[in-house]
């Protein structure tokens, strides 16, 4: 919805690639330039389809969605949880045919980039065409920590490493507010995300709040003890290269 | 879609408020199982402790439905007995 009409379509991207490296006036002109006008997704509603083939990759701009893939028995994996300033398909740019779809898990707002643009960027900003690539590239490493959680974390600390990786990322987009921040999922998605029932999930976040960890209400959550929470998840930030390093 | 509710029971009771909804009562015992699995797959060696892990499922009238129990023990099942290798 676009209710907060003065938040530029590129801000949460621009604040999360600034994290780790420079970006320069230039190169945040010639990333609004290749957007198309905002649009609004409905929760539950797919941005890109698996099997598609987009002429353009998408940015999210506001609200949740997940990558995800589907089996016959209709079971879904979400296989990462998109935020604000996620260019949900640029792999679509090279990739062509989507190997699996992205759905909105609340209302969103995304823009558009052409491909013909995006490549032509790939000639002129070759900084910030590297900076775009080290996005899909910490992707990459996202998916990798979520397999390693998915396999051999205990259900607790895969919910607390979840946890930590999505404060952190809307950390870096600026949308945690000191400790808390929205996360307005349900307990079935959230099944989906770790590859758990909701019965488990439910427990589990029963369990996280008994410890007193953190406080989850509603789609709030906010983090009580960070350090806790990141010992059960055996947190450990490297991969999300926030840091600032010349690319 | 009827309602189920998913109780757990290994010494403490956790009591499932939430539910879920599901097609019938195969989708329940699905899910029953699948909980099961989930909770046991990181108790360790301290499931001995308790030696018993039930998840029990409950209709909306508070019925209980069906329900799956797994066991530890010391001691083999009752009857059950190892065949001579090559016998």
């Amino acid at each position: 919805m676009n209710t907060n009409p003065v938040k530029p379509q590129i801000t949460n991207l621009v604040e999360k690639l600034a994290r780790r490296d420079a970006v320069t006036a230039a190169e945040a002109e010639a990333l609004q330039d290749m957007l198309g006008p905002s649009r609004d997704v409905r929760f539950g509603a797919d941005i890109v389809s698996q099997h598609e083939h987009p002429l353009h990759s998408t940015l999210l701009i506001s609200g949740f969605s997940a990558r995800y893939s589907t089996l016959a028995d209709g079971s879904r994996q979400i296989t990462e949880i998109n935020v604000p300033g996620d260019f949900i398909d640029l792999h679509s740019l090279l990739m062509k045919q989507m190997d699996h779809g992205v759905v909105a898990l609340s209302d969103c707002v995304v823009a558009s980039a052409p491909h013909a643009k995006l490549i032509r960027l790939t000639e002129t900003q070759p900084h910030l065409m590297r900076l775009l690539w080290l996005d899909t590239i910490v992707d990459a490493a996202i998916h990798r920590q979520w397999l390693v959680a998915m396999g051999r974390r205990s259900g607790l600390g895969h919910l607390a490493h979840l946890v930590c990786e999505l404060y952190l990322r809307l950390q870096a987009v600026g949308l945690a507010d000191g400790m808390r921040f929205e996360l307005p999922l349900t307990q079935a998605v959230l099944g989906d995300a770790l590859g758990l029932s909701t019965v488990h999930v439910s427990r589990l976040v029963t369990e996280l709040r008994g410890e007193g960890v953190v406080n989850w209400t509603g789609g709030q959550v906010e983090i009580v003890n960070w350090h806790r929470l990141a010992e059960i998840a055996e947190f450990d930030a490297t991969y999300l290269r926030l840091q600032n390093e010349p690319v | 879609m009827p309602h189920y509710y998913f109780h757990t029971e290994n010494g403490d009771r956790i009591r499932d408020d939430q539910g879920e909804e599901l097609p019938d009562v195969e989708a329940a015992r699905e899910e029953a199982v699948t909980v099961l699995g989930e909770i046991l797959r990181y108790r360790g060696s301290a499931f001995w402790t308790t030696g018993s892990f039930s998840v029990i499922v409950t209709d909306d009238a508070g019925q209980a439905v069906v329900s799956v129990t797994a066991r530890a023990s010391d001691k083999p099942p009752e009857g059950w007995k190892l065949k001579k290798a090559g016998a």
